[in-house]
């Protein structure tokens, strides 16, 4: 589980790091949309290059966003395979067996579309290593708050997801002991078939799902103690502050965004 | 001194056991500025007694009045200003993602601004010693220090009357002596009024007076010397039975006569000393 770097925060002093959570969640937004409005070859390779700037000023080594492809790997290599075989006809035929072809066209989207998940997945994976995730939660939370005029409790699914992301490790820990314990009494986790790996979650799952429930009602306990009533009526230690960087790196990204809309094709 | 906690004739019955009550008739008052020790065992409804007085359940009968305010389903919150309570388990009552926010909880709750609240978070922190671990993550912290973070939380909201449900409980023996040595520090600073619900000796003859509560029912009340003169007794009462008087037990068991009452582990040393140079 460790190397699922998917949600891992690597605390680091960068100005990517200190960017406001509000401006690099809606940033990741806006550029999952301009990763699909580029088609040329030259704007791909702008947005590379603001890519790879982002990741540069971030300081975190580019090892470390190789790792997070990792787990992605399968699903990008079928999904590039498929394009490949299936792809229209188009162009130079490089090779036809019964449905199967390979043709110019075919290649350049998949080539397109290895671009798209690379892209997509780097940025994503720089939010979470760069952003902790109370931020994001907090950045997210605040980002919904206009969701509160078609009265959705914008407040308590932002408490309910900041006690989610707080019992995380606290989970995990548990699992680990549990799956030490039940060890012990002779299960094998991840041995035999499919359905065998499966039911030897089932001593993992039960005492966890009780512990959880037990947990829930302490803390819901000790948060009527400490004077929770509910999430509206409360005040914020959490503030986010829009600052200058926030401002210079839009300005940054719009140019990008221009320059890229310039060189795709119309 | 004024009854800070005045609990008359209370009762309560949980839904799903057999109409047994869990408190049955309870009658105390607590004294402001009192330390005082609720004893018995697992299930003897020590805990259920601290949780009526918080308006955590909704008890039937009986009356509870906190401060002068008697609680009522619209008093609740007011008399949750009064009171600032730890639990057993350090995991279950950290709301906050950092030891920051945990401390900040109570004060979001009673809306207190970002401008005041900032101060108020450090000086608590401060307080227990705990400011250089503001930024840390529960994950990062030992029992005894989340313990310590949740007295923060309460120094923060400066309630009146502290109650200790087991806060000791899931500490090691060093955790247990720091923390109700800073609980001590602060019920004098702060002139809090103390109920701890306790299995453990030491915490208990911190107290100014013992509850024993068995079966829903007070069955005694005392000072702790009194309580621990009965030795063997304190099994039954739900009390983990100090070394001294494991000690004396023994020793009179060889026909030696001791003091009788309640000695501390440097009392018994002393007197052990005397009466060896004595033969």
């Amino acid at each position: 589980m460790t190397n699922f770097i998917f949600g891992r925060y690597l605390p680091l002093n960068s100005i990517v790091h200190r960017l406001d959570p509000r401006s690099k969640l809606l940033l990741s937004f806006c550029y999952l949309i301009v990763v699909f409005l580029a088609n040329s070859w030259l704007s791909y390779a702008i947005l590379v290059g603001f890519t790879l700037a982002a990741i540069l000023s971030s300081k975190i080594s580019l090892g470390f966003f190789l790792k997070g492809l990792r787990p992605m790997l399968w699903l990008i290599a079928f999904t590039v395979v498929v394009q490949l075989l299936f792809s229209p006809a188009g162009g130079h035929v490089y090779f036809h067996w019964t449905i199967l072809n390979i043709t110019q066209a075919g290649l350049v989207n998949s080539g397109v579309i290895f671009i798209r998940f690379l892209l997509i997945i780097m940025m994503s994976t720089l939010l979470t290593l760069s952003t902790q995730p109370l931020d994001i939660a907090t950045g997210l939370s605040s980002l919904m708050k206009p969701l509160r005029w078609v009265r959705i409790p914008v407040d308590t699914l932002a408490m309910m997801l900041a006690i989610a992301l707080r019992f995380v490790p606290t989970l995990m820990d548990e699992a680990t002991k549990i799956m030490n314990a039940q060890r012990a009494r002779g299960v094998d986790f991840g041995e035999g078939g499919l359905i065998k790996q499966a039911k030897s979650f089932i001593p993992l799952m039960v005492p966890l799902f009780m512990s959880a429930f037990n947990r829930a009602e302490d803390l819901s306990t000790a948060m009527e103690a400490r004077g929770y009533r509910d999430s509206e009526h409360r005040s914020q230690y959490r503030i986010l502050t829009w600052q200058r960087r926030d401002t210079m790196t839009w300005l940054v990204f719009l140019m990008v965004v221009a320059a890229m809309l310039a060189t795709r094709r119309w | 001194m004024e009854n800070i906690i005045d609990v008359q004739h209370l009762s309560y019955r949980y839904q799903d056991t057999d109409g047994r009550p869990a408190l049955d008739d309870i009658s105390f008052t607590v004294r402001a500025g009192e330390w005082l020790a609720l004893v018995g065992h697992n299930g003897s409804g020590k805990s259920t007694l601290a949780r009526a007085v918080d308006g955590l359940l909704p008890f039937s009968e009986g009356t509870v009045v906190v401060g002068g305010i008697q609680l009522t389903p619209e008093t609740v919150w007011e008399v949750r200003e009064k009171i600032g309570m730890i639990f057993q388990n350090p995991d279950n009552q950290f709301v906050g993602a950092t030891v920051e926010d945990d401390v900040a909880f109570g004060l979001e709750n009673r809306q207190i601004s970002r401008a005041e609240m900032v101060p108020r978070v450090k000086a608590a922190l401060d307080e227990v010693g705990m400011q250089a671990f503001a930024q840390r993550e529960p994950g990062a912290l030992s029992g005894g220090q989340k313990q310590r973070v949740a007295l923060a939380g309460i120094v923060a909201i400066a309630p009146d009357i502290l109650i200790l449900d087991e806060a000791t409980s899931m500490l090691d023996p060093q955790g247990r002596r720091d923390m109700l040595a800073l609980v001590q520090r602060l019920r004098e600073e702060k002139h809090l009024t103390v109920i701890s619900i306790t299995h453990d000796i030491d915490e208990a003859a911190s107290a100014d007076r013992i509850l024993v509560i068995d079966d829903g029912k007070l069955v005694e009340e005392a000072k702790p010397a009194e309580i621990f003169a009965q030795g063997e007794r304190l099994v039954h009462l739900g009390l983990d039975v100090p070394f001294t008087a494991k000690l004396k037990q023994a020793l009179q068991d060889r026909g030696i006569t001791v003091p009788t009452g309640y000695q501390t582990t440097t009392e018994m040393e002393e007197w052990l000393w005397q009466s060896l140079s004595n033969t």
